[in-house]
């Protein structure tokens, strides 16, 4: 049951976040790249800090382990992510 | 401030979101061990499709072992997001059915609503197919895998902002 409750529970804040901020609109991120709003990195970077912060903090008080740190290929990132770009400015999303 | 009358809000401060992206991002990692992401999940309905039609990309090694057709974690988060969006837009009165963005579109590309609908689908499509390649999303490897201070987020970071302005700018043109 728990396996079950406890992801959807983190999906709904994580929604919910993103809500908040925003994101569901198409102008909040076009304007990113266009500069002209913020919003996207004043909300990814601050998730990415608090984060931070929290994983770190709990890792070395032996809380958890941190065994699911993303593989790193610099071609396949950086393609990846270059491609990705061009998606993000047409659908907005 | 109470806490209903934050809740009504229809847009917090991008911090105050972004500290309840962090705390549920470390939340996902302390409960279930594993990092919030968005674009693995569609995979995996990708997989349990082509398995329920007997397709032979069913039994490539990727829909096979890297993305198995099974119930996974990811799926089970899209059943949250859902509930999450509606709840947040519901209670702050945000909620409503769009055929089009509501600003700056329309003044951009037109009033087609075909166009916008042909375009969001080519979008997500490349995003889709994109983070196939890179190994996660905005939320899977920008967000999950740079608060890790795994490299691999901080290049794809890179690489959709560079792509991102310059469709932007062709897109835009003058106007951008």
């Amino acid at each position: 049951m728990m396996t079950y409750v406890v992801p959807i529970v983190i999906g709904f804040f994580f929604a919910f976040a993103l809500q908040k901020a925003g994101l569901g609109h198409y102008h909040k991120i076009v304007n990113q790249f266009r500069f002209k709003d913020n919003t996207v990195m004043k909300f990814m970077m601050t998730g990415i800090s608090v984060g931070l912060v929290g994983i770190y903090t709990l890792k070395d008080l032996g809380f958890l382990q941190m065994d699911q740190v993303s593989s790193t290929y610099i071609v396949g990132n950086l393609l990846g992510g270059l491609i990705f770009g061009v998606g993000m400015a047409l659908a907005g999303t | 401030m109470g806490f209903n009358k934050t809740m009504k809000e229809k847009v917090w401060s991008p911090w105050a979101a972004g500290v309840l992206l962090g705390l549920t991002a470390v939340g996902s990692y302390v409960l279930v061990g594993k990092t919030i992401g968005s674009s693995g999940g569609i995979e995996n309905i990708d997989s349990i499709l082509l398995k329920a039609f007997d397709s032979s990309w069913a039994n490539l090694m990727y829909f096979k072992y890297q993305m198995p057709p099974v119930l996974s974690f990811q799926i089970l988060l899209f059943v949250g997001m859902i509930l999450g969006a509606l709840t947040s837009s519901l209670w702050s009165k945000d909620f409503k059915f769009r055929m089009l963005p509501d600003q700056q579109w329309t003044q951009t590309f037109g009033p087609s609503k075909l166009k916008r609908w042909v375009m969001i689908f080519i979008g997500g499509v490349i995003i889709e197919f994109s983070a196939g390649i890179a190994g996660g999303c905005t939320s899977g490897l920008a967000i999950s895998g740079t608060m890790q201070l795994s490299p691999a987020g901080l290049i794809f970071i890179v690489g959709l902002f560079i792509s991102g302005i310059i469709t932007t700018k062709l897109l835009y043109g003058g106007d951008y």
